[in-house]
């Protein structure tokens, strides 16, 4: 039921945003390939950017631990928050790299 | 760049999909898990979990208290003893006496490990607390993805121990629920990887 329900749900919105961009905003239905490439690519920066921070952060915590009187559980490097900053991080890394590659500056 | 990019977000959305819409995490879960094997010891050991700055105990912390509770009130043991470490100012260990205590268990009963903060530690001051009055033999109490590693540091500190893991829910029905669930398996895979590098003679 609950696969159903979400990819039911998922779908209607998708068919629904697709027909908006297609018919109101005027974007062209073969550039939705592409499109979905550029969000892979974030997805993915957001996955190295989550790796980076959970293995810098229990780092810094053991050293922080091993070196000083401070305790800090590792729990911290796995906090929620750090994913959503981890998204964020992505989508500004990525942003910036299309904007340097529409200016024809970016490897 | 973007090809690693994408690959790895491609990745990212399968392994999301199985966790989340598979039974797979109920079924690793269930593996990991360790039975109970619950028998007359000198004590129940209840490791800590966290509490608030509103001296809430986390849903971990309750669930492990509540079992340790129940164990004693069943007279598997003598002893009670509650783990707990200070946090935001408020000892997780008194917060679990005073509970105890509410549903029935005597003070005299009860003994507290007040400033292990990780297992390893509570496994140490556990037995500097309870080995020199010659207890050995243990039911040990957590959760039960926690239980493997939990009952080898205590193994490694001489104690004979009994595994009494909570009930929690590890089959969860809900995408939700698994996601949750996977996310403790990686903890708790994390946790025993690091305790195995870091391990001590």
């Amino acid at each position: 039921v609950l696969r159903i329900f979400v990819f039911s749900l998922i779908g209607v919105t998708s068919l629904g945003a697709f027909a908006l961009g297609a018919n109101a905003l005027g974007l062209r239905p073969q550039r939705i390939g592409p499109a979905l490439l550029d969000m892979l690519e974030v997805v993915g920066a957001t996955v190295a950017f989550a790796a980076i921070n959970v293995v810098l952060g229990a780092g810094a915590i053991l050293t922080l631990r091993s070196l000083t009187p401070w305790f800090l559980p590792l729990y911290l490097a796995a906090d929620t928050s750090l994913l959503v900053f981890s998204l964020f991080q992505a989508l500004t890394f990525c942003a910036w790299r299309a904007y340097e590659r529409r200016q024809g500056g970016a490897r | 760049v973007s090809r690693l990019c994408r690959l790895l977000g491609a990745c990212a959305i399968v392994v999301y999909l199985v966790a989340a819409f598979t039974p797979l995490p109920n079924r690793l879960a269930a593996a990991a898990r360790i039975p109970a094997e619950l028998q007359p010891a000198d004590a129940i050991v209840v490791l800590g979990g966290a509490v608030s700055a509103d001296r809430a105990l986390t849903d971990s912390s309750l669930r492990r208290a509540i079992h340790g509770i129940r164990l004693y009130r069943q007279e598997l043991s003598p002893l009670l003893v509650l783990c707990g470490t200070r946090t935001n100012g408020v000892s997780e260990a008194a917060v679990r006496v005073d509970l105890a205590r509410e549903l029935g268990v005597p003070s005299t009963a009860i003994l507290t490990v007040r400033t292990a903060r990780t297992t390893r530690e509570e496994a140490e001051q556990s037995a500097a607390l309870l080995i020199p009055r010659g207890v050995r033999r243990i039911l040990l109490v957590t959760d039960p993805l926690h239980m493997e590693r939990a009952r080898a540091v205590f193994v490694q500190n001489g104690f004979d121990v009994h595994p009494a893991p909570t009930v929690q829910v590890l089959t969860a029905g809900s995408g939700e629920g698994r996601l949750g669930i996977a996310r403790d398996l990686t903890e708790e895979f994390l946790g025993r990887l690091l305790y195995r590098v870091n391990a001590r003679p």
